[in-house]
């Protein structure tokens, strides 16, 4: 998606990805590694566990190429409960984890949900909440399923963990989302989003116009 | 031995005085000991089965708060019932990376969850190692990632290495990994040498480990020196009456589900050797072996008559058993591309594997063949067979 980012991730050398969690710096062509410190925080899922006041477990069901159990169990550890991969397109597998203990959050793909909450017809007890995770905002403009039966959270990702935009809560059947920017990386300007994103020790600043409106009176945004 | 016993008990003590737990107070309800005292006080404790764990829910079989809990994983399911979950809370440091005789730069994980991989890596002193997860539904795009996290260690089964190997070798990556650990599976000698000339730096290595257990029963560090597991520290050994072996964790102090003589439905044979326990596999009892008249077909059987059959076949195999009206066998083999093999041929082959084919120590099929126990075998060469990242089965009853 941004292919300045993937440049400056395929310069970096093995030993400098050492001691990182790494993830594809482009979910579609894998040819670099973008590194996050051991110590990073998926911020918007630790408050989006928190604002919905999940207790149970967080299930992972991205692709697993996309390299983000670690990043989860950061935020599972931190709030005491037990993480679960479920790896796409096998869902099968969340019926017998959701039966031996409570899930509440599943995390999924945007290519993949559909299939998901088909499969939640089967459980007792959905999901409070389902992240789904763009990583190009066309799909983000395109895919937007309802539910009644869990909270649909969209997340546009820089990459696999780094959130840019999150859809505010609770707005699944809204017709139009709204999204907060994540303002620990992002700044918007005039139809422009400048981000600065940690890279190793530096930082790299990418500044690129982005289809979202500011909501008046508001620190949201529609796409 | 009073040390075994002592560990046994610790054990043996560490469920049945649990606070959180009455899973094995249920289980021995009708065996109660207040301790072990000797090897037959534990012999007499009933075996645990996959199935009991499967009937009691998980969180009434937790030895620890259920905030210890850190990961919660399923049995693949492959050996038919329902996958079961089990709660892991605890990581082991060493043994997973068995095969490496220095810290490697990259592992690339086919199991989860990676970040277990990366704590006992940095438990074992391996600190600038990082882990990277395979992803067996995008073969490619975890060779793509391989190259570019610098991948030298690879940790999978073998049916995942057989699908990976073609995508590394499509990125001419192969001989850039130095180490292979294995598990999951047993491994062929046919498949050996085919690792070994794919990979040709690497040292390979077995784990047996279970999803079941929090860490690795058995370790074979190099397969070229020695084919046998080794049992780790963590672990006892037995082999019950029926060839199967059981597991029973050691030093559970916080083990949120201990497991005490647990069959795993491996058929197994355990040697001891200056105090310590070897174990060889010879395969799953309910997947791995047909009880027949006269004796058993096992799949190191059918593997060993298979090897180096003929030039134009390769060693996949699926062997269907039928018991009525007498004991039939067809044996399908895949054979090489743009091979072939004509009736003459396909006869004598199929003479060979019946000579070559033990059902006991002492008889082969052949011998059931001329005692006119069994059906002569049915060959036939197949362009393909299915293929599966999972366990794969090869024996089959109708």
């Amino acid at each position: 998606m941004f292919p300045t980012l993937t440049t400056a991730c395929a310069a970096l050398s093995p030993t400098q990805l050492a001691e990182k969690y790494v993830v594809p710096a482009d979910v579609h062509t894998q040819i670099a590694l973008y590194p996050f410190a051991q110590e990073y925080q998926w911020q918007s899922l630790h408050t989006i566990y928190q604002t919905h006041h999940c207790q149970g477990a967080i299930a992972l069901a991205t692709p697993r190429y996309w390299q983000l159990d670690p990043i989860v169990h950061t935020i599972t550890t931190s709030v005491s409960v037990p993480d679960m991969v479920i790896a796409p397109p096998n869902f099968d597998t969340l019926l017998p984890l959701s039966e031996a203990f409570v899930i509440d959050v599943v995390i999924v793909a945007a290519s993949d949900v559909l299939e998901l909450l088909g499969r939640y017809q089967k459980l007792t007890t959905p999901p409070k909440v389902t992240i789904v995770i763009h990583t190009e905002l066309e799909s983000l403009t395109i895919m937007r399923p309802t539910s009644t039966r869990t909270t649909l959270i969209h997340e546009l990702h820089i990459v696999p963990g780094l959130p840019l935009l999150t859809s505010t809560y609770g707005t699944d059947t809204t017709p139009e989302l709204h999204f907060e920017l994540n303002n620990t990386i992002a700044a918007y300007n005039d139809g422009n989003v400048t981000m600065v994103l940690p890279l190793l020790d530096a930082s790299l600043q990418i500044t690129q116009p982005l289809p979202i409106t500011p909501v008046a009176n508001s620190s949201q945004f529609t796409i | 031995m009073k040390d075994l016993l002592s560990s046994l008990n610790d054990s043996y003590e560490y469920v049945m005085h649990s606070t959180h737990s009455n899973f094995y107070r249920e289980l021995y309800q009708d065996t109660p000991l207040p301790h072990i005292t000797s090897l037959q006080d534990w012999r007499a404790l009933p075996e645990l089965t996959k199935e009991h764990i499967g009937s009691v829910p998980l969180t009434q079989r937790l030895f620890t708060p259920v905030s210890t809990v850190r990961h919660i994983r399923l049995t693949s399911g492959t050996s038919g019932g329902r996958p079961i979950a089990f709660p892991r809370n605890r990581i082991s440091p060493i043994d997973a990376y068995i095969s490496c005789t220095s810290a490697p730069q990259c592992s690339l994980w086919f199991f989860n969850p990676t970040y277990n991989f990366t704590l006992a890596l940095q438990q074992a002193g391996f600190v600038n190692t990082r882990v990277i997860a395979g992803d067996v539904q995008n073969l490619a795009a975890t060779a793509r990632l391989s190259i570019a996290a610098s991948v030298d260690h690879i940790s999978c089964t073998v049916s995942q290495l057989q699908a990976l190997l073609p995508y590394l070798q499509a990125v001419n990556y192969t001989a850039n990994i130095t180490h292979i650990d294995l598990s999951g599976e047993r491994l062929s000698l046919a498949q050996k040498e085919y690792f070994y000339s794919s990979f040709p730096n690497a040292r390979i290595g077995m784990l047996y480990g279970l999803t079941e257990t929090q860490s690795m029963p058995g370790v074979c560090p190099d397969i070229r020196q020695d084919t046998r597991y080794r049992a780790t520290n963590d672990f006892y050994l037995e082999i019950n009456s029926t060839g199967e072996l059981l597991v029973t964790h050691l030093h559970t102090a916080h083990n949120c589900f201990p497991l005490i003589r647990y069959n795993t439905r491996d058929t197994a044979e355990i040697v001891e050797k200056n105090g310590q326990q070897y174990f060889t596999i010879f395969g799953r009892s309910n997947l791995d072996m047909i009880k027949i008249p006269g004796g058993a077909i096992m799949t190191p059987q059918v593997e060993a008559a298979l090897y180096r059959l003929h030039p134009h076949l390769t060693t996949e195999f699926e062997l269907h058993y039928s018991a009525t009206p007498k004991p039939t066998v067809e044996i399908k083999i895949q054979k090489k591309p743009t091979t072939s093999c004509d009736a003459t041929t396909i006869n004598t082959l199929r003479d060979t594997i019946a000579k070559k084919l033990k059902v006991s120590p002492s008889y082969t099929y052949d011998n059931g063949i001329v005692d006119t126990i069994y059906n002569p075998i049915t060959l036939t060469l197949v362009d393909s067979l299915p293929q599966t990242t999972a366990k794969k089965v090869r024996l089959f009853v109708h």
